[in-house]
């Protein structure tokens, strides 16, 4: 699912719009209308999105070598496998892989769990463009420029 | 009947009219000629005082009875031979009334005692009764209001989820308006603003059900108080410092008076602002000609005070006993949480809000904070007291300082 164009979103996001350029994000949400608009938004800032729909996607995904993901974002609350396992399955897998999890609700010990188990952030439903975006960005430079010195 | 319980009630009354009667019984005695017929009567005034005026009163009439016995047979024979079987029988006689009067004066003790106890017990049962009846409301309300963050927190997977793709679509939506009308140059840039003000219609409506659903999810969120020892001043002149431009651009003006003898209180700061900010947009909207919004603080015996004043429009008389139930709302847009979640916080707090008001003058709100304990004052006061003068040099002085927002209504 990789964009046609870049086209402007109606917010000033020229510097994040250029820092998504060509990541690779996986997108995982049990809620389709949610997982196409966040899709479709993050495709739009110029990401290369690729949309799980379930967990058990979501691994298959990962588990193919062709997709080196930069970010994973996911939902909390979905059935069979929470989100809260896709972060865990990840941190034990690939432990530099930052991992954003949205909820509608986020209760203070969930979040304190999610932290312990190394969350990159926290993202509350509803979230504008704008905010949703800018959250990745920021994980993004906060946890590429470690990466890159590991590789260097 | 009447004059039976007068008598009854009154000692005055019933010594009068004993001594009244064992007068009578003396003369009936003497005149009848009977020797020990008409004893018994004498029985009559002495239950009667030893029933009402008690033992003492009692035995003194047995005494009186015995000699008016005695002074009455003594009239009648004259002095004769059976003088000494006279004196005898008026030591029975006395004995009997004795025993009778002591007899009746303990009944009436153990009596009294009885009821002494059940009246008691029945001011305790009463007192109990509301005491419980009060808890099982607030318990209650307490009960109520978690129902509805528990409910909130399932709806919110419901509702925002959906509201989470309806925003974002909604920006999405906005793109392609854009795009469009940049593709077509033709189009009237007017159907392009049109189309976008739609779309911020939208949205700012999403942003609505948003906000009512952040109130319901106050209660789900609600975490346990932590209470922290605070010097309330700083704290007040702190946060109260962040409302200064909502309240100016409502042409409502803050006056602060402080009471520089206010002792440290236990305070979850986060949870007390929130009740601060609730109540301080609440007299903003009492004033929506503007107004003044007093904040007061005052030191009672054992608890420290924050009122909260407006000069506003008022809360009815038959409203104001709903206020602080949940749902309950004069608001056209309010959820009626605000003041049952700002009740439930100070209620953890071991304080209690209360509510004041004249219809047409304004309302006050008063946050009652209880005593930090004992064991903890001593040392905390005096760094309470320190870090007062330190903190807020303005604070102690001049009790009364005003902070007029730019535009003075």
């Amino acid at each position: 699912m990789i964009t046609k164009s870049i086209l402007p979103l109606p917010v000033e996001l020229d510097r994040s719009r250029l820092s998504l350029l060509h990541c690779r994000l996986l997108v995982v949400d049990d809620d389709l209308p949610m997982l196409r608009a966040v899709t479709k938004v993050l495709s739009r800032a110029g990401a290369q999105v690729h949309s799980a729909s379930s967990t058990a996607e979501a691994m298959q995904l990962m588990a193919d070598p062709d997709f080196g993901f930069d970010v994973v974002l996911t939902d909390l609350r979905m059935p069979v496998a929470s989100g809260k396992f896709i972060l865990s399955l990840i941190k034990s897998t690939h432990p530099s892989l930052p991992v954003l999890i949205m909820s509608a609700y986020w209760t203070p010990e969930m979040k304190d769990e999610c932290t312990r188990l190394g969350v990159a952030g926290c993202l509350e439903k509803p979230t504008s463009s704008r905010q949703l975006i800018q959250a990745i960005c920021r994980v993004l430079q906060g946890e590429r420029r470690p990466d890159a010195d590991g590789e260097n | 009947m009447e004059v039976a319980k007068m008598v009854l009630k009154h000692r005055a009354a019933a010594i009068t009219l004993a001594s009244a009667l064992t007068a009578a019984i003396g003369a009936l005695d003497y005149f009848t000629g009977q020797e020990c017929q008409v004893v018994a009567l004498y029985l009559l005034p002495v239950s009667l005082v030893a029933w009402v005026a008690g033992r003492k009163l009692g035995m003194v009439f047995c005494l009186l009875s015995a000699c008016t016995w005695l002074a009455a047979e003594a009239g009648i024979g004259g002095i004769h031979a059976r003088q000494s079987s006279l004196l005898w029988n008026a030591l029975m006689f006395l004995t009997v009334f004795l025993m009778v009067a002591l007899l009746l004066s303990a009944l009436h003790d153990v009596m009294n005692s009885l009821e002494r106890r059940v009246r008691l017990r029945t001011s305790q049962l009463r007192e109990e009764m509301t005491r419980r009846h009060d808890a099982d409301l607030a318990r209650l309300r307490a009960e109520r209001l978690a129902q509805v963050g528990a409910m909130a927190a399932q709806m919110a997977h419901e509702v925002r989820n959906p509201m989470g793709s309806i925003s974002l679509n909604l920006d999405l939506l906005a793109c392609e308006v854009i795009e469009l009308a940049r593709a077509m140059p033709s189009s009237l840039p007017h159907d392009q603003e049109e189309a976008l003000s739609l779309v911020d219609q939208i949205r700012s409506e999403v942003e609505r059900v948003e906000k009512v659903m952040q109130d319901y999810l106050g209660f789900a969120r609600l975490p346990k108080v932590v209470p922290t020892p605070q010097a309330l001043h700083p704290f007040l002149d702190e946060k109260l410092a962040l409302l200064l431009p909502e309240l100016g651009a409502a042409h409502v003006r803050m006056v602060k008076t402080y009471d520089p003898t206010l002792h440290t209180v236990n305070i979850d700061v986060v949870q007390l602002w929130q009740v601060l900010l609730n109540l301080a947009l609440n007299a903003r909207d009492a004033m929506p000609q503007g107004g003044v919004l007093s904040v007061t603080t005052l030191q009672e015996e054992d608890r420290s005070l924050i009122q909260l004043s407006d000069t506003g429009c008022g809360i009815r008389p038959e409203d104001l006993s709903q206020i602080f139930t949940p749902f309950f709302t004069t608001k056209a847009r309010g959820t009626g949480l605000g003041l049952a979640l700002a009740q439930q916080i100070i209620a953890e707090h071991d304080g209690e809000l209360t509510c004041h008001s004249i219809l047409g003058e304004g309302t006050t709100f008063t946050i009652a904070l209880p005593r930090v304990r004992e064991v903890a004052t001593s040392s905390l006061k005096v760094r309470a007291s320190g870090s007062a003068q330190t903190f807020t040099p303005c604070s102690t002085p001049p009790h009364d300082h005003e902070i007029h927002p730019s535009p003075a209504c």
